[in-house]
């Protein structure tokens, strides 16, 4: 385990953002969610308390952290994040994995979390865009696309940088035409489609 | 969303037993999610079935392809087998939704996915196919992609599924759809060689609570949409 | 007084914001929670109408009510009265008519018009809900045919005798364009969190105008505008209809009021199509009289747009009467009253809906008379403004053109088209303009002793990077580096700003940071020259200039002191001042932005499938506060007009109201692939009329002239003339 300087102002937006290292995270003040093995030390959230079998215990690996939690079988990754464990930075923009907004990774693999239940989640790995850069620093995609202005009001940016850092990884990003083809899943409505292909391409190609 | 259990079996046996009781089995969940959602699908009961396999793809003696039906779209499309032997199959699935929908979605559920059309998936309008007796909304509304050829007069829906459309003209193939009798039957009735395709019937749920025209809807005629797919890609076709 | 070097502004600085933004941080409306206060948060789901126009004879709450974690269900027949002042413009941007209210009577007037929220303490519970209230309707058939509907009296503009002219031409066109209803789309769909605390308001909302929404809510509940409070520092985008206030905001609001806790509404994007407006259908005639030189001598314009039956939203269509010098002009512009929620502006509003109607016309003119379409618009290029007479403060279309051909390699356009293997090549190009306009506003301005100052104003930033240009303005009136300088907005208890759209923020809210800076730097050197501690004891002020916080005669840059120093010898924490910006009432000059947009197009001859290949935008907008914001705004704009020409259009059932594409599975938008590189030049230059930062305006012509460029390119590659908005492959079949 890592020691960390101690942080002046610990919410717990920043606290799991923060998080980086393993080691089971207990989301504190968070209806639901315990550590590993423990039980509820309080009703986990409204939706979890139901003792007909609607609700489940997931277990998984979430920007590096272990994450244990008891969850509503209806809640998406998505709504998982946003609304119960403050991790605001996956957006959701359709619902419907039309938009690509919401994209994260789970097993390193580029996924719509709005259309993911969390409960199907055991056993898997998740980053989000908090967790894609750690110490502070910046993902050099992240950098790109910052350098390159390939954001306008930033809403689909999380995503467009998930499903980018994903398409890099993947192999199809080797020259313009591939990254239009292969980021066609992230709506950008700025149209900022000019410059994010060309973070990516910078990206890509390690500058 | 009404409220579901889950249920993620680790054997063949277990899934055919928890389908048999009525759970609806999920796969990679682009489309049944999406519908729960829309209020079109209600299951009680959710039978994950990811914990089965049936994730390969691999040449079969003689000729032929056999791909595991919970094979993602994308590590299909991505397959030497396939890029190499059956490059149709590769570009239809790549040019299918987006690359993280082809990450999750199988290809027993892409194969066997619910229509499009957008009165299918609003439950407040009439839809024979999901709702059977209720009517077609299509006929005679906003019908833009729906079939020219080979409908009825009670859907005039076409079948989204880019691979399906591929297949159908260049290769015969076959479907082993598990169903919840526990038999392991081909359909729809033309079976080859050259590529098969091992579906757990994954979206289309018990074969008795089913519109009966859900899974052998590939048997029939199908026209290719070409305008759009599902993220919107119409003009990115090349 | 000294005039400050210009040094940050006209640089490309990346966006003050852009690392919140790429990590996530950037906290849009829905994502207000704990950290803000927001503490048992519960959540909201609206139900929508199924009936395009009738009444509500029934609800049933019950299943709905039953599920656990439901709260309350809220609908006309439970929802207290409320007040609903009168909030009409300039206070609010409601158009005239009776607003749509939340939960007051039992009509419905579109479909998807809410009639209840569901209040949940959970997300799930609320959704599941919601599809449980049932709803029974006493439906009528709804109005929703442009060509059938009920229309108001028509608003009339002529000039010249158009019956003569038109009779006298020997080249005479007729035809009528049809233009698709667009809905904005934002990624962020329409979101509200709302807390109340006592009487006291406070919402985080979705919104291009913080004021807006204070005034409305305000106005719905009865209480003073100063008891409701609006954040909104991040707008995921909006494009017009982030700037009036809907009626969920009041829902979610009168929920937070009644289940005594803090509220989460966003809408749905399906409910994005029903709740927030959208760029309105046309069907737009256009009468064409001109000499066979190409002297356009006759311009009628029959126009039918769309409004609703409650409210009547019109665009501004004025670019038809200024664009070119014509000297006989008939316009006339009907709005039908249908079932629909009411239209609102989107980018470009009104000027490129005119302009796709007059620039495919004259292609077709060019056509007709054999000319080169771009030769055909420069004998048509007007000295003064034919629609006011005045001259114009600057116009330089003509250099737009120019810039324009030689980017695009015009002189290889052939009249019909060329081919590239199955590929149908055309070439063509459409010119457009946006007013420069101007408003009120007030920024203040706060130095601190450690030599950093902030900067607020209750503006707005949808996008274009406001947060970023004004500190660049700011930095240059204070004699700051830019990194000195925060900008902060999105406040409704900042000093007023207007309406973050009609491309007015840099000419209103900039000339407003301008002044106060210029104020505040002018104070500080006049502590400075007298103070006879400082070097700068007895100076001229106005020969005084300050740069990178150190204020020096402008002749001796070496002698002098910083604003720290001074501030700290003088025991001052701070100096702070608020200034204004008032526009004058009236100009001599009409003052416009121009644009002249040039398409490449491929139309595959099997398929009829169109991809635009090139794009090359050429704008006449003044100066330019910051070359990477700019290009990335036209990119945005020039984007969305591929839209507008070959992707976007909202279907609508006539049977019912039903928008049967609602959502961006089938709404389509622009994706990567469909976006080729494009080129964005901006014309060097600055427009001293237009406001103190001499800017144009940017945000919307960039848009302006794109879609009837590619509708012009696609004519010219298939000889087929669709007269129809967007572009579809059956049209070129």
């Amino acid at each position: 385990m890592e020691t960390r300087p101690p942080r002046s102002r610990l919410t717990r937006r920043t606290f799991i953002a923060a998080a980086s290292t393993t080691g089971t995270v207990v989301v504190a003040g968070a209806p639901g969610p315990t550590a590993s093995g423990e039980e509820p030390a309080r009703p986990p959230g409204p939706a979890a308390a139901r003792g007909d079998g609607t609700t489940g215990r997931v277990t998984f690996t979430l920007n590096g952290r272990r994450t244990s939690l008891v969850v509503d079988n209806r809640t998406s990754l998505l709504d998982l994040l946003r609304e119960r464990l403050d991790l605001t930075g996956t957006k959701k923009g359709c619902d419907a994995g039309a938009c690509g907004a919401c994209t994260v990774h789970v097993d390193g693999r580029r996924v719509n979390a709005c259309l993911t239940l969390a409960v199907r989640l055991e056993g898997a790995e998740v980053t989000t865009i908090e967790g894609l850069a750690r110490h502070g620093g910046l993902h050099p995609l992240q950098r790109a696309f910052v350098e390159q202005d390939a954001l306008q009001c930033g809403f689909c940016t999380p995503g467009q940088i998930m499903s980018g850092v994903a398409c890099i990884h993947e192999g199809h990003a080797r020259s313009p035409d591939e990254i239009r083809e292969w980021m066609s899943g992230n709506i950008c409505r700025c149209g900022c489609y000019v410059n994010i292909v060309r973070a990516i391409g910078q990206a890509a190609r390690g500058r | 969303m009404r409220p579901f259990t889950y249920t993620r079996p680790g054997t063949l046996a277990e899934a055919i037993g928890a389908g048999r009781r009525g759970g609806r089995y999920v796969a990679g969940g682009t489309t049944l999610v999406d519908l729960m959602r829309e209020g079109v699908e209600h299951p009680g009961e959710l039978v994950d079935l990811s914990g089965l396999g049936m994730r390969g793809v691999r040449p079969v003696r003689g000729g032929g392809l056999r791909i595991g039906a919970l094979a993602r779209m994308a590590d299909v499309a991505s397959s030497p087998f396939v890029t190499t032997a059956y490059p149709v199959v590769s570009q239809a699935l790549e040019s299918s939704a987006s690359a993280q929908l082809r990450n999750m979605a199988t290809i027993g559920g892409n194969l066997m996915q619910r229509p499009r059309c957008a009165y299918f998936r609003d439950v407040s309008a009439p839809c024979n196919r999901r709702d059977p007796g209720s009517g077609c909304a299509a006929i005679g509304g906003e019908n833009r992609t729906h079939a020219i050829l080979g409908a009825s007069d009670r859907c005039v829906a076409t079948h989204p599924s880019d691979l399906a459309v591929a297949l159908l003209p260049s290769t015969r193939w076959c479907t082993s759809s598990v169903r919840t009798d526990g038999a392991s039957s081909p359909s729809p009735t033309s079976c080859s060689r050259r590529v098969r395709t091992r579906t757990g019937n994954t979206t289309s749920g018990p074969a008795s609570s089913s519109p009966p025209s859900s899974s052998p809807h590939l048997a029939g005629p199908c026209v290719p949409d070409t305008s759009r797919c599902a993220t919107g890609r119409a003009s990115s076709s090349r | 007084m000294s005039s400050q070097y210009p040094s940050a502004v006209g640089a490309p600085r990346p966006r003050a914001d852009g690392r919140l933004k790429v990590t996530g941080q950037a906290r849009y409306a829905a994502d207000h929670g704990p950290d803000d206060g927001v503490h048992d948060l519960t959540h909201a789901v609206l139900v929508d109408a199924t009936v395009g126009r009738g009444r509500i004879t029934a609800i049933d709450t019950r299943a709905a009510l039953a599920v656990p974690d439901v709260l309350t269900v809220i609908h006309h027949r439970n929802a207290p009265r409320l007040t609903y002042r009168d909030n009409p413009f300039p206070d609010s941007i409601n158009p005239p008519g009776e607003r749509l209210r939340a939960f007051q009577d039992d009509r419905v007037r579109f479909f998807g018009q809410p009639v209840a929220v569901v209040v949940a303490t959970t997300l799930e519970a609320a959704q599941h809900a919601a599809r449980l209230v049932e709803v029974t309707y006493d439906a009528e058939p709804p109005a929703l045919d442009l060509a059938t509907a009920p229309v108001d009296e028509p608003v009339e503009y002529s000039r010249g005798d158009v019956r003569d002219a038109l009779a006298a031409a020997p080249v005479r066109l007729d035809a009528t364009y049809r233009m698709a209803r667009n809905h904005h789309n934002a990624m962020e769909p329409h979101a509200i969190v709302a807390r109340w605390d006592g009487d006291r308001l406070t919402v985080w909302e979705k919104t291009q105008w913080v004021t807006d929404p204070r005034n409305e809510l305000a106005a719905a509940f009865g209480i003073p505008q100063g008891a409701v409070r609006c954040y909104s520092r991040f707008v995921g985008g909006a494009f017009g209809n982030g700037g009036r206030t809907w009626v969920h905001s009041v829902a979610a609001a009168l929920a937070a009021r009644e289940v005594g806790r803090p509220v989460k509404l966003v809408l749905t994007r399906r409910q994005l199509f029903f709740g927030v407006g959208f760029r309105p259908a046309y069907d737009y005639r256009v009468g064409m009289g001109s000499d066979r030189d190409g002297r356009v001598t006759a311009l009628v314009h029959d126009i039918v747009g769309e409004t609703s039956t409650y409210e009547r939203h019109e665009d501004d269509l004025a670019l038809a009467r200024m664009l070119y010098d014509v000297p006989a002009v008939r316009q006339e512009v009907r709005l039908a009253r249908l079932n629909v929620n009411t239209p609102t502006w989107m980018r470009g509003p009104g000027w490129s809906t005119a302009a796709n109607a007059l620039e495919m016309s004259l292609d077709e003119l060019a056509h007709e008379l054999g000319l080169d379409p771009l030769e055909l618009r420069m004998r048509n290029e007007p000295a003064d403004d034919p629609s006011t007479g005045q001259p114009f403060s600057t116009r330089r279309l003509r250099e737009c053109y120019a810039a324009g051909a030689r980017e695009i390699g015009w002189h290889r356009r052939r009249p019909d088209g060329t081919r590239d293997g199955d590929w149908l090549v055309g070439l063509g190009m459409a010119a457009g303009a946006y007013p420069t306009e101007r408003a009120p506003a007030q920024a203040h301005v706060r130095l601190d002793a450690g030599g950093t100052a902030v900067v607020r104003s209750a503006t707005s930033d949808i996008g274009p990077g406001t947060t970023t240009s004004m500190a660049q303005v700011a930095a240059d009136a204070l004699g700051l580096a830019p990194w000195a300088v925060e900008f902060r907005l999105g406040d409704s208890a900042m000093p007023p700003a207007p309406v973050q759209a009609l491309a007015w923020t840099m000419a209103s809210v900039g000339s407003a940071v301008q002044s106060a800076c210029g104020d505040l730097r002018r104070t500080a050197v006049e502590l400075a020259t007298g103070d006879e501690r400082s070097p700068l004891y007895g100076e001229d002020p106005a020969a005084v200039v300050v740069r990178r916080g150190w204020m020096h005669p402008r002749d001796d840059p070496r002698r002098g002191e910083t604003y720290q120093q001074l501030l700290t010898r003088n025991g001052r924490t701070h100096l702070e001042v608020t200034g204004g910006y008032e526009p004058p009432e009236e100009s001599a000059f009409s003052m416009y932005a121009y644009s002249a947009i040039f398409a490449e197009v491929g139309v595959d001859s099997r398929l009829g499938m169109v991809r635009v290949r090139r794009l090359v935008g050429v704008f006449d907008a003044g100066r330019i506060v910051n070359p990477m914001l700019a290009e990335s705004q036209a990119f945005g704009g020039m984007t969305g007009g591929i839209g507008q020409a070959l992707l976007e259009r909202t279907v609508t059932d006539t049977r019912d109201g039903r928008i049967v594409n609602a959502g961006l599975v089938d709404y389509l938008v622009p994706v990567s692939a469909d976006v080729p590189e494009i080129r964005a030049i901006y014309l060097d230059g600055s427009d001293a009329e237009a406001n103190p930062i001499r800017v144009k305006g940017l945000g919307e012509v960039v848009q302006v002239g794109v879609a009837p460029a590619i509708a012009n390119a696609v004519f010219n590659a298939t000889g087929r003339r669709v007269r129809e908005l967007p572009i579809a492959p059956e049209h070129l079949l």
